[in-house]
């Protein structure tokens, strides 16, 4: 508990407001920060020293870093429905009630007993699992297992927030708003370009908006703050802050989550579409590798220097710096000059740059030339143990800043498909060859010196300006002091006792990779899966080339040869929320199609279903029940009329004088053999001469076709023809979709057509002048209609359609014509069971992606033109036994109905010989009736055979498809 | 032939008015003044036609334009705009002129929906669920999907217009609205 809040005099830059507190709590108590605090700077300056407990070994763990880097304060934020797991608290803006608790701790991170793992550590190693749950077997292992694996707990309930979705365009998208990404946005917006800027931090600036730098003729705020005038103020600017780009895509589609401060509105999630990308993404600093360079109190040095100076939080009072790299020296400076007491700077070089040294000298800082090798401490560093030219030396102190230089982040870059290669100066990945329209700049591109990354910056915004076809001015780069951070390559593995943590997130050490190494895991990517090293939620940002590095010396090969471990989207974790953002919850889930005549059906009574349109599925009469209902439709239409809406089944139009033959190229049927007012139906197979679709083709004119197809098809047989009329033959011959123009209603049952001719029409209805299977084009009720005679029912059918907006106007009509004649309003269930009893097939439902023409006993094969399908159905294979076919099913006891997907057993090797495909209670018959698809099912009719659902066994015959004769006169 | 008036097709109510949703911020409404042909014609093919079809009904735009008079659909797709009662004896007319040939033109009134959206949230409500870029083009339409739904975006001025098949409008109207 040694951090505490510096006071205004010691932190005179902070970036807090001290007149706003903040009252937050974290496990359980209660705490005050201040406003512009993240909930790990709020935790610092508390003086909390455990924040959490770490993955396998349960040891106590403090804060390390600051934004994406931090790998230790992970937190479940909030509760109930709101609780998110697994934020780092680092990226958690304080807020006013916010309650977040430590993971993967129990009872709590002070004192886990889970911590009984750090001294089960030797049988703890690298691919532990794989070893040691093999006997008697890893089922017996895995359900304790999985408990103990995973860090945070996922929400119980459904989500409250809001999300959106937003799509944007630019020119030039530039992410990152650090010193180079501000100047290539201003050098791109000064070019006319429409530039988005997106930056994860709540402040632009990057680590220049720390210190007392000077850029131009003021400090880096004040041209900070100039910058930002200047783009907010640009019509053509978009500035995007707390928004993380978490994901690069092809054709520079790049993914970013923006935290939104509005009620009820948690995140934004935008696709941004960028001519250009710049990509000022910065650098990661990396951990040293000594024994305990875990415990708490031990900080990245740039962690150090943030809290210090922009949180005014101190992490602790007595500080050694160890180091490998100038940039390093300002986490003492800032420290000493916030009054904590620096011990020592153990530099692991012979000699630090001139202006580094001058400045530790002249605060009047010791200088060490040696190697940290130990933290020493558990619960908190006490003391390190250093090695150097004087021999070992021991210091006390409770904060360790480390530094071993900066990874510039090339995630993006790598996601983007851009190559990488190895800088051994630097000791990580910079960016070597573009594949997509993109540059990095900056730290990002291994440029370090504050005056190169601001030309830098500048060049990159004004190159992508200018690819993206604008003329970007001259524009004058700021004179900046050097800043200097100096690469500096990582250290080499340190032989010491104790862990030495390459990954303190997912606890991977120099030993377990060794181990790795030494069972001949070779690859990065190899060893990766088998030690979960840069697994974790920050996905290597801390361990990446630490690893590469541990590796590389432990291989014996260079760091080139070594290579890294492939970056993925997300750059950070996301809430499965925000990724869903473009598509509604609720009632928007999913798009509804309604029918012209929705209300008219509503204010029937019907009871709606999703067959891909809301359609009535029947119309309960008071006190009905779905079965009776359907039982009385099913009635009305076997025994008087029943009017049924088939507004959605599909009506494509196919006309030129190529139709014809186009149609008979399509369909297994013939269909130029139609006269001009005839109607047929017709198979659709595809190349393998499956059952693609079923429906009926009606010929308006020698040119013209009416095609009518079940309505879940509609859009894929649509698709179907325009693909074979675009791409393979070139006929004479246009399609159009006309299936929303019109309004269809059936009428259906031994009085169909006194009820139609009651509602008024202009046709000869006698059988001779309109037979079966015929079209007719007239007025139906004083509305222009065309009449088709196709019925699906068995029974005779009139099916009418006219302009979708007359669809009330008919159905009144009609509805009124068929009162005296007991005309009822019909649903699908009441269809489903009508097209049963008569063994109409419906395609998908009574089909697979296997069934033939033959396997529905239907002939094929006396057409002599070439047809989709055609060749297929001559195969061997297609007559060969062993087929699946459709049959009819009766149980033996009429009363029982087996469920759909109920198999018929009893075959041989597999035991299911068949699937029943629809199954009802025929009102009509009295009995139930079943349709199934059965192996060589239509040479077994008469044959019993046992129906099995869900261990219930039901004795049924195997019949023919009819169950019912056809009435349709 | 249609005598009757048409109807609203996103009314709550049968015979209701067209519907209209005016927030300060979003402004929807329902146009029910628009009568379409769809045209069906591969001119690259049957090139001759195209002047009859244009003496009739106007140029022809180009790819992903639109004008007062016709939309652009596709290569070989267009829609003729025409008042609602006047779509039919349009398509008669031009089917007539095509003496036999491939192509097809059909009243298509009753099969789409128009919704103009307008208000200063406009644009972030459609960016919500297309990816066309949404700044001003005038003539430019482009087809695209717009919450899960195929629509034709019709850019008019610093407005839009959404132009729909009719038995999505009801959930287009209800996703726009929400």
């Amino acid at each position: 508990m040694s951090g505490y809040r510096l006071s205004a005099a010691a932190a005179p830059a902070a970036q807090i407001d001290r007149s706003r507190p903040i009252g937050f709590r974290f496990n359980g108590a209660a705490y005050r920060g201040y406003a512009g605090d993240t909930l790990a700077s709020a935790l610092v300056a508390a003086g909390v020293s455990i924040v959490g407990r770490s993955f396998k070994y349960h040891r106590p763990r403090g804060v390390m870093g600051t934004g994406f880097s931090e790998p230790n304060a992970l937190v479940q934020l909030g509760t109930g429905a709101r609780t998110t797991p697994n934020l780092p608290a680092s990226l958690v803006p304080l807020s006013e009630g916010l309650e977040a608790r430590s993971v993967n701790c129990w009872p709590s991170a002070a004192f886990d007993l889970g911590a009984v793992n750090d001294r089960l550590s030797p049988l703890l190693v690298a691919g532990f699992y794989y070893k040691t749950f093999i006997w008697p077997s890893w089922g017996a292992f895995e359900p304790f297992i999985r408990r103990a694996a995973g860090l945070g707990r996922s929400p119980a309930l459904a989500d409250p927030d809001r999300y959106e979705a937003r799509n944007a365009q630019c020119d030039v998208l530039v992410v990152g708003a650090g010193p180079a990404g501000l100047m290539a946005a201003l050098a791109a917006a000064r070019a006319g370009a429409r530039v988005m800027l997106a930056e994860a931090d709540q402040r632009s600036g990057g680590g220049l908006g720390l210190g007392g730098a000077r850029v131009g003729a003021g400090t880096a705020r004040d041209w900070i703050a100039e910058v930002e005038a200047e783009l907010d103020a640009a019509a053509n600017v978009t500035v995007l802050g707390s928004t993380a780009v978490t994901g690069y895509y092809d054709h520079n589609l790049l993914t970013a989550v923006q935290e939104v401060d509005e009620p009820g509105l948690r995140q934004r999630f935008w696709k941004i579409r960028a001519g250009e990308v710049v990509l000022a993404t910065g650098a990661l600093e990396r951990p040293l590798l000594f024994a305990g360079n875990d415990r708490p109190g031990v900080m990245l040095a740039g962690a150090v220097r943030t809290y210090v100076e922009r949180y005014a939080a101190a992490p602790g009072r007595r500080m050694v710096l160890a180091a490998n790299n100038d940039a390093a020296y300002e986490a003492a400076f800032a420290a000493a000059r916030a009054g904590i007491e620096v011990a020592a700077i153990v530099d692991e070089r012979p000699a630090p740059g001139e202006a580094a040294a001058r400045a530790a000298d002249a605060l009047g800082l010791r200088r060490v030339h040696g190697r940290i090798m130990r933290a020493i401490g558990a619960r908190g560093v006490r003391a390190v143990e250093i090695v150097s030219a004087a021999g070992t030396e021991a210091i006390a102190c409770d904060l360790v800043a480390a530094s071993g230089g900066w990874t510039p982040a090339v995630q993006l870059f790598s996601q983007s498909g851009g190559l990488t290669r190895f800088d051994e100066a630097l000791g990580g990945l910079v960016p070597d060859r573009s594949v997509q329209r993109e540059r990095s700049c900056g730290a990002a591109a291994g440029v370090f010196a504050l005056p190169a990354c601001l030309a830098g910056g500048a060049a990159a915004g004004a190159a992508a300006a200018q690819a993206a076809g604008f003329e970007p001015p001259a524009i004058a780069v700021p004179e900046a002091e050097d800043h200097a951070l100096a690469p500096a390559a990582p250290l080499p593995p340190v032989p010491a006792k104790g862990k030495v943590f390459v990954d303190v997130q997912t606890d991977v050490t120099v030993a377990d990779l060794q181990v790795a190494t030494r069972e001949n895991y070779r690859s990065v990517e190899h060893v990766k899966r088998y030690t979960v090293w840069g697994m974790g939620v920050d996905q290597g940002k801390l361990s990446g080339a630490n690893g590469v590095a541990v590796l590389a010396a432990v291989q014996g090969v260079s760091g080139a040869e070594m290579g890294m471990t492939k970056f993925r989207p997300p750059f950070m974790p996301a809430a499965f929320g925000v990724l869903a953002a473009a598509r509604p919850n609720g009632a928007l889930f999913h798009p509804w199609k309604r029918l012209p005549a929705h209300l008219w059906h509503e204010r029937r009574g019907a009871v709606f279903e999703d067959f891909g349109w809301l359609r009535p599925a029947y119309y309960p009469l008071a006190g009905e029940t779905m079965a009776q209902a359907t039982a009385r439709e099913v009635r009305a239409v076997r025994e008087a009329v029943g009017l049924l809406d088939a507004s959605s089944l599909g009506k494509i139009e196919v006309r030129g004088p190529d139709a014809g033959a186009f149609l008979d190229h399509i369909y297994a049927g013939p269909v130029d053999s139609l006269p001009v007012g005839g109607v047929r139906y017709g198979l659709m197979l595809n190349e393998l001469g499956a059952v693609f679709d079923d429906g009926v083709v009606a010929r308006l004119a020698a040119d013209h076709f009416l095609l009518t197809t079940s309505s879940a098809h509609a859009a894929a047989v649509l698709a179907w023809l325009e693909d074979w009329r675009q791409g393979e033959w070139p006929m004479a011959v246009v399609i159009q979709d006309a299936t929303s123009q019109w309004a269809t209603f059936t009428l259906s049952g031994p009085r169909a057509r006194k009820t139609l001719a009651a509602a008024g029409t202009s046709l000869d209805l006698s059988p001779a002048a309109f037979p079966r299977m015929t079209i007719r084009t007239g007025e139906v009720a004083g509305l222009p209609a065309r009449v088709q005679r196709a019925s699906f029912t068995g029974a005779t059918t009139y099916e009418i359609s006219v302009a979708a907006r007359s669809a009330e106007r008919l159905a009144d009509a009609l509805w009124a014509a068929g009162a005296p004649f007991g005309l009822q309003a019909t649903g699908v269930e009441a269809l489903e069971v009508l097209r049963t009893e008569r063994g109409a097939i419906d395609v998908g439902i009574d089909t697979d992606s296997t069934t033939l023409p033959g396997d529905l006993g239907l002939p094929f094969g006396g057409k002599a033109c070439d047809y989709l399908g055609k060749r297929s159905l001559t195969h061997p294979a297609a007559s060969a036994p062993g087929r699946k076919q459709l049959v009819g099913l009766q149980t033996l006891d009429p009363l029982q109905t087996p469920p759909v997907g109920a198999h018929v057993i009893g075959g041989v090797p597999h035991p299911s010989q068949g699937v029943v495909t629809s199954s009802q209670f025929s009102p009509t018959l009295g009995r139930s009736i079943a349709l199934a698809l059965l192996t060589d099912g239509r040479s077994r009719l008469g044959e019993t055979v046992q129906v099995w659902s869900e261990g219930r066994v039901w004795p049924a015959r195997v019949t023919g498809l009819r169950f019912l004769d056809h009435a349709d006169a | 032939m249609h005598e009757l008036p048409p109807l609203s097709v996103l009314a709550r109510a049968a015979g209701g008015e067209p519907a209209r949703l005016p927030t300060p911020a979003l402004s929807l409404a329902e146009r029910r003044d628009a009568g379409f042909v769809r045209l069906s014609v591969d001119l690259k093919r049957d090139a001759d036609l195209r002047g009859g079809i244009e003496a009739v009904a106007g140029p022809l735009p180009g790819p992903n334009q639109w004008s007062e008079r016709a939309l652009w659909q596709g290569p070989a797709e267009w829609l003729l705009a025409s008042a609602p009662d006047a779509a039919q004896a349009l398509a008669a007319r031009l089917q007539s002129g095509f003496d036999g040939r491939a192509a097809l033109a059909n009243d298509a009134t009753d099969g789409l929906v128009v919704i103009e959206v307008s208000g200063p949230g406009a644009r972030d409500r459609l960016a919500g669920g297309t990816g066309v870029a949404l700044d001003p083009a005038p003539g430019r339409l482009a087809l695209t999907r717009l919450g899960d739904v195929r629509v034709t975006l019709l850019f008019d001025g610093p407005d839009f217009r959404l132009i729909v098949e009719r038995s999505l409008a009801d959930y287009l109207w209800s996703w726009l609205s929400r």
